[in-house]
Order: C-alpha cells, then sequence, then structure tokens
C-alpha cells in the first residue's frame, strides 16, 4: 500500500501535468518575450539587422527634455501625448463603465418575465465589442455632419449640427468619444457583477429591512460591501485592459492616433514604433514603462484592497 | 480513478509538446531534398496575387527543379509579418519592397546587391524599366531592387458629366492651380441654406506632398543622401499650405476633416464613385473600382496642375522585387524575379489596370494604354519625369506621418495658423535630422 508521501507526489504529478500546456505557454509565450523585450528595451534594433546594445538611450529619448524660453520642449513628445492620452481615456472610461456595468446588472437582478431577453440584449454588445464592425458602426455614429449622435443632440437641444461637437474629427472631442465607445461593452463586467450580485444572502437583506434601513441604506451597507470583491475584480481588469486599448483607436483613426496625435495611445505609439517605424528596441522601451504602469497600478489596487474589499466570512479586527 | 487523471494529463502534456514541435519544426510542409524550393512574399490585392500565382505556375514548369510558395500578406501587415519571419529566422528568399521602405531594408543590409546577376545575364536589361526608379533603388552604385510598377500621385479623375453640366471645359494636363481651384469652385453645389450636396474636390488621403511639390517646396536638401529637412524653410511651403486650407475653410469646395471621419465608413473613393465628389485626388490603382462601379457617369484623368510658378511635381509611389540576403538560392531566386517581372508579368499588371508597368515599353504598349476609362492614362507617361521619390531616410515615415502631418491637422479645419503650424514643422524637423539608422 502506498504511502502518503507517495500519492501526494502522485497527485503532484498529475497536476503539473494538468498545468503543462499552460506554463509551457506561460514560460515560452509570456515571460521569455517578456524577458526579451526588457532586453530590447536597453538596445537599438530594427527588426532587421543585428541588434546593438545601447544601454540607457531608449529610456533617456524617452524621458528627455530641455527648456527653451522658458517653454519645456520634450525630446519625444508622441511619448507624453500617448502617455496622457491614455490616463484620460483609462480615468474616464474605467469609473464610468464601472458604475454603468453595476446599474444595469441591478436591473437585471431583478425577478421579471422576460429578464434572460434583456440579460441578453445587455450582454450581446460584448460579443462584438473587440471586432473592427463595432468601431465601424462607431465611425458612423460619431460623424460630425451625418451622424447618428449629432443628429440626436441637434434634435432633443436644438443647437444645429453644424455646432454640435465634431468628435473624431476634434482633438478634443475624440477621446470623450472614445470614452463614450467604451460603455458599449459593459455587458461583460455587467454578467460578473449580475453573479455578484446573486450571491448576496438575502438574509442580510432581511435583517437591514427589519432594522429600519431604507432601500439606499441596504444598497450602501449590505450590496455594495457584498459587490466589493466583484468590483475588486473587475476594477483590475478593467484598468489593465483600458491600458491596452488599441484596436479601436487603429480602427477609428486609420492607425494615426489622430487628428493631431488626439487618439496616439500607448499601445497604438508601440505599434507605429515598432512596425511601421522598424524601432524595435525603442518600442520595447515603451512597453516596459507600459509593463511597469501597469503593474504599480495593479500594486496600488491590492496593497488598498483591505480597505474596501469585503470577503464573506472575513473576519476583520 | 487517479489513475485515468494521470493518464489523461499525460496524454495532454505530450499532445502539447508534439504540436509544438511540429509547428517550429515546419514538419507537414512537403520537403525534397532534390529540389530548391523558394518562398515569395507580397502584399497584393486579388488580382495581383492571381496574376503573381500564374506567373509562378509558368516559372515552375520551366524549371521544374525549383519550388516557390507564394505568401501573401495583407497590405497593412506586411512589414510587421516580414519582420517577424527575419526575426524567427524564416524569412522570405524574395520580397516585395516599395519606394517608401527601401530605405528601412537598404541600411539594414538585409538586401542582396543584384548588380553581378544583371550584369551576368544577357537576357537582361535593366534600361528597360523607368530610369527614375531604377535611381531610386541604386545606391552607391548597387541596384536592390527590381521596378514592377511605377505610382506617380499625380491623377486628378474628374466627373466628365458634371464638367458638362457646369459648362466647364474637361481639364487638359496643362492646367494651373488657378484654372483647378476655378473648376472645383463652379463644380461645388449648394443648396440655399448653406448645405453642399456636391464637392469640388477630395484627395485620397490627407496629401500634402503635391501642393508642396508644386509650390517649389523640397522635403530634403538631397534625396539620395539627405541631412537636412527643407520641408519648411522657404515662404513656398505657406504658399502650399494656405492653399489646401483655402480649399476646405475659404472656397469650402474640399470636404472639410468633420466630414471625412467618418462618412458611414466609406472612402473618400467611394464619394467620387457615387457622384458626391466631381474630382479625385490619387493615384492609377484606382482605376479597376472605379471602372467596375461607376456606371452613371462617364471619367477621365487629368494630370496634377502646376503651382504658382509653373512647377509640376508630385510624390510617387511604385515597388518592386528583392532578394534577401538570407537567400540560400540566390540565383534561382534571381531568375523567379526576372521572370515574374518580365514582359509577360509586367504585360498582365498592365491589363488590370492597377498599376503603371516600371518597364517602359509595357507601359507604353496597348496592355496599359487600352480603350478602357480612363482614356487620359497616357499622361502618365510624361508625369513620371515629374515624379518624385521619398528621401533615403529611415526615419521619413515618422517624420512625415508622425510630426508633420500631425502638426498639420489644426490647420484645415482653420483652428490653427499657417504660420504657426510652420513654426511648429521647423521646430520638429530640426529636432529629428534625417537618419541613416
Amino acid at each position: 500500500m502506498p504511502t502518503m508521501s507517495t500519492l501526494r507526489k502522485k497527485e503532484a504529478v498529475s497536476a503539473y501535468l494538468f498545468l503543462s500546456p499552460f506554463l509551457i505557454w506561460l514560460v515560452f509565450l509570456m515571460i521569455g518575450p517578456i524577458l526579451a523585450a526588457i532586453y530590447l528595451s536597453f538596445c537599438r534594433w530594427n527588426g532587421l539587422s543585428s541588434i546593438h546594445f545601447i544601454g540607457l538611450a531608449n529610456y533617456k529619448t524617452m524621458f528627455g527634455f530641455s527648456i527653451h524660453d522658458g517653454h519645456i520642449s520634450f525630446n519625444d513628445p508622441r511619448f507624453w501625448a500617448s502617455l496622457y492620452n491614455t490616463f484620460y481615456y483609462t480615468i474616464l472610461s474605467v469609473p464610468l463603465t464601472m458604475v454603468l456595468g453595476v446599474v444595469v446588472a441591478m436591473m437585471m437582478d431583478q425577478k421579471i418575465k422576460g429578464i434572460s431577453f434583456f440579460r441578453t440584449i445587455y450582454y450581446l454588445p460584448s460579443v462584438l465589442s473587440s471586432g473592427v464592425a463595432f468601431a465601424v458602426l462607431w465611425k458612423w455614429i460619431f460623424n460630425a455632419r451625418s451622424g447618428l449622435l449629432n443628429y440626436f443632440i441637434s434634435f432633443v437641444t436644438t443647437i444645429p449640427i453644424d455646432q454640435c461637437p465634431k468628435w473624431l474629427a476634434s482633438p478634443t472631442w475624440s477621446k470623450p468619444a472614445l470614452v463614450i465607445m467604451s460603455c458599449w461593452s459593459i455587458g461583460s463586467g455587467m454578467i460578473i457583477y449580475l453573479a455578484g450580485l446573486q450571491n448576496i444572502p438575502q438574509a442580510l437583506y432581511e435583517a437591514a429591512e427589519i432594522d429600519g434601513a431604507s432601500r439606499w441604506r441596504q444598497f450602501l451597507t449590505v450590496t455594495l460591501p457584498g459587490l466589493s470583491p466583484v468590483i475588486f475584480f473587475n476594477l483590475i481588469i478593467s484598468i489593465v485592459f483600458s491600458f491596452q486599448i488599441f484596436n479601436q483607436v487603429y480602427i477609428i483613426s486609420n492607425g494615426i492616433g489622430g487628428p493631431a496625435n488626439s487618439t496616439l495611445v500607448m499601445v497604438l505609439y508601440i505599434y507605429q514604433k515598432a512596425f511601421q517605424y522598424f524601432q524595435l528596441g525603442y518600442a520595447s522601451a515603451l512597453s516596459c514603462v507600459l509593463l511597469i504602469i501597469i503593474m504599480v497600478s495593479t500594486w496600488i489596487q491590492f496593497k488598498y484592497a483591505n480597505k474596501w474589499v469585503y470577503y464573506e466570512g472575513e473576519l476583520r479586527k | 480513478m487517479k489513475r485515468y487523471f494521470r493518464w489523461i494529463s499525460t496524454m495532454l502534456f505530450l499532445a502539447f509538446v508534439i504540436v509544438g514541435a511540429l509547428e517550429t519544426t515546419g514538419c507537414g510542409k512537403a520537403s525534397s531534398s532534390s529540389k530548391i524550393h523558394l518562398t515569395i512574399s507580397s502584399w497584393g490585392g486579388i488580382n495581383e496575387n492571381a496574376i503573381l500565382s500564374r506567373m509562378i505556375g509558368d516559372f515552375e514548369k520551366k524549371h521544374p527543379n525549383i519550388r516557390v510558395h507564394l505568401e501573401r500578406v495583407p497590405y497593412n501587415n506586411y512589414v510587421p509579418k516580414l519582420m517577424t519571419d527575419i526575426a524567427g529566422g524564416v524569412a522570405p528568399d524574395v520580397i516585395f519592397v516599395e519606394v517608401g521602405n527601401f530605405a528601412n531594408f537598404y541600411y539594414s543590409h538585409a538586401l542582396q546587391p543584384l548588380n553581378s546577376f544583371i550584369q551576368a545575364d544577357p537576357n537582361f536589361k535593366l534600361s528597360a524599366y523607368y530610369p527614375q526608379e531604377i535611381r531610386h533603388f541604386t545606391v552607391d552604385q548597387q541596384v536592390y531592387v527590381v521596378p514592377r510598377d511605377i505610382a506617380p500621385i499625380a491623377c486628378v479623375f474628374y466627373n466628365e458629366n458634371e464638367f458638362k453640366a457646369a459648362h466647364l471645359p474637361y481639364p487638359n494636363d496643362n492646367w494651373n492651380w488657378n484654372q483647378f481651384l476655378y473648376d472645383a469652385r463652379h463644380l461645388t453645389k449648394r443648396l440655399p441654406d448653406g448645405h453642399t450636396t456636391q464637392w469640388g474636390v477630395i484627395d485620397d488621403w490627407t496629401m500634402i506632398e503635391p501642393w508642396i511639390y508644386s509650390a517649389g517646396c523640397q522635403w530634403v536638401n538631397n534625396i539620395e543622401h539627405p541631412t537636412q529637412w527643407t520641408l519648411a524653410a522657404t515662404p513656398n511651403f505657406l504658399t502650399a499650405i494656405r492653399f489646401r486650407r483655402n480649399l476646405i475653410t475659404k472656397y469650402k469646395v474640399m470636404i472639410p476633416p468633420a466630414s471625412l471621419s467618418a462618412i458611414g465608413g466609406a472612402g473618400t473613393s467611394d464619394l467620387f464613385i457615387n457622384g458626391k465628389v466631381a474630382m479625385f485626388i490619387s493615384g492609377i490603382w484606382r482605376t479597376p473600382p472605379f471602372r467596375h462601379e461607376i456606371k452613371n457617369f462617364k471619367w477621365n484623368v487629368a494630370m496634377f496642375p502646376k503651382g504658382p510658378t509653373g512647377i509640376r511635381a508630385f510624390a510617387s509611389g511604385g515597388s518592386g522585387y528583392a532578394i534577401l540576403k538570407s537567400c540560400k538560392h540566390k540565383q534561382a531566386a534571381w531568375k523567379l524575379i526576372k521572370y515574374i517581372d518580365g514582359v509577360k508579368g509586367e504585360t498582365l499588371l498592365a491589363q488590370t489596370g492597377l498599376a503603371q508597368p516600371a518597364m517602359m515599353s509595357v507601359a507604353e504598349s496597348k496592355a496599359f494604354l487600352d480603350k478602357l476609362p480612363p482614356l487620359n492614362k497616357k499622361m502618365l507617361l510624361k508625369a513620371v519625369k515629374y515624379a518624385i521619390f521619398p528621401p533615403l531616410a529611415t526615419n521619413f515615415a515618422e517624420v512625415e506621418n508622425g510630426l508633420v502631418y500631425p502638426a498639420l491637422d489644426d490647420v484645415w479645419d482653420g483652428r490653427k495658423s499657417v504660420v504657426k503650424a510652420t513654426k511648429q514643422i521647423r521646430r520638429i524637423l530640426a529636432k529629428n535630422p534625417p537618419r541613416d539608422k
């Protein structure tokens, strides 16, 4: 009869064998390229010829600046523009999509006839959200002169169409347009919130009601804390994805990031540097900066999570 | 039960490893040691690739010991895919290079000089191709690319019916900016409330080159060995940019960017096809869809107008075949290039109407100058001598598309003055000199 430790060993071998496809993928297709990108970020490489180690030169170009007549002149102003655009998009789109996701999930958490149909309808756009079709559709909606959105604004407010926002053609309105586009895919978050809402014990609501808590009070003291692990999960995923926005921007700006660099986000800039301008070393340095930003942002979220995230059965001092 | 688990997990692991190994070693592809295997990589549309496939089939019949694999990659993904292949050690043998990215390939020392093949081959005449394009693909007297087509961006496609309706004579190849503007103003139709129902002109994409070149500007001090950007150095630049801006903001004959960003997802050429624009500035590659889709009006093409001082100039595209240095069978690759880029291949290309062949005799033949619209295609034969190729600088694409064009975006709808944009462009160009690395 095998000993306990032998059984454990066999179980461990089985576990690792099951995990092996993922582990091989992780090591060779994720960690390997990440390490290569870190090394390449210290090199000059155009992808066609040999790699030259140049130390910190890429980072010096990226972060370098000079001051002339009181004006700061960046060595690579497009890097700063892409950084600003990415943060702008993340800061506006993540809270907006999360709030809308929770609101729609609460609406979908009703026990009424045909609710499954509505859940499907709200979730459906998420299935299309990474595709080209939805970006093309939004391109049409945002058309300054013949788009649906400006027709609607003009109809409701009586502002002439010529004076409505120029959306994708305007450096001022192109980023808000991207944020509005991001609301299209709230369905994927909604499904997770819905699952979270259905996991909150009904007894807590009943107890709150007996204690005289209003609906709003119940939402603040029962729903939100109960939903906090799900909100935390969605927050991390949403921020990571929004830092990596690419498809929509590529389609609506024809890969340029215009007008006037107003939709040039980090990943689009990395793509341009690597595959349009043959600067893979510099593109790797940009990728490393993006990696660090995402890692720091995620670390901060985990660090402060215990202040607002409540897990079932958790004991707090 | 546990035994089953272990068996399943082992099989899963083995399957993953075997599939991965097959993928990386390229197993599964038929291989024969007696035959030479070449890979040619090309972008091109369905018609172009059909021609290439046919030429390759013929080539294989003539050379039974050579097998050619055609790798077709969409235009936008061509360079990324090629770079990945080269970095991964599975580079093709013959590649398609265009005038715009030649500098990057040349300065990377990725291309095989072709002089030794050309000199040793009495059947190949380099002089058969447009010398302007040969010059562009030649550095230090070494030829690196055999041109396939040349593409002066000199075409002003026009709607003949609209010219007739506006009682305007058709444009001739001698017209100038003022006549162009006159025509554009008379071709623009507005309702009493100011709403435009038909525009005078639109360009294929926001393009400044034909305006700045015909105003007398040059991108660089020396196209073959650029050391300095000269684009915004003279007042001619202001003249060119002001003229294009005025077409949009002052005369309102060109569609403003606000309308262009998303005309229902349609491209600018669709506006010409649908009769919403009377003149369309582009290159000859627009011919096949125009032939296929324009049913309601007659159309033709004129050469881009002369500038204020009578200068005639415009940018040119063009592409050709090159052998990568990593190719193991260079002689066979040379035979392939020579065959697909010979008279037959060039004639088939000319018959599609898609491109102006780089081989002069074919460009001047009936295969290209056929009886199909646009009937004035012969103007392209003259246009070649006014065509200006991109400077041989590795950062030209970035400076042009990433720095200069964005600085002008706000000019086109009047949000930024031309003078302010010009100052900004001068600063940008001073900080980013032409590079050869």
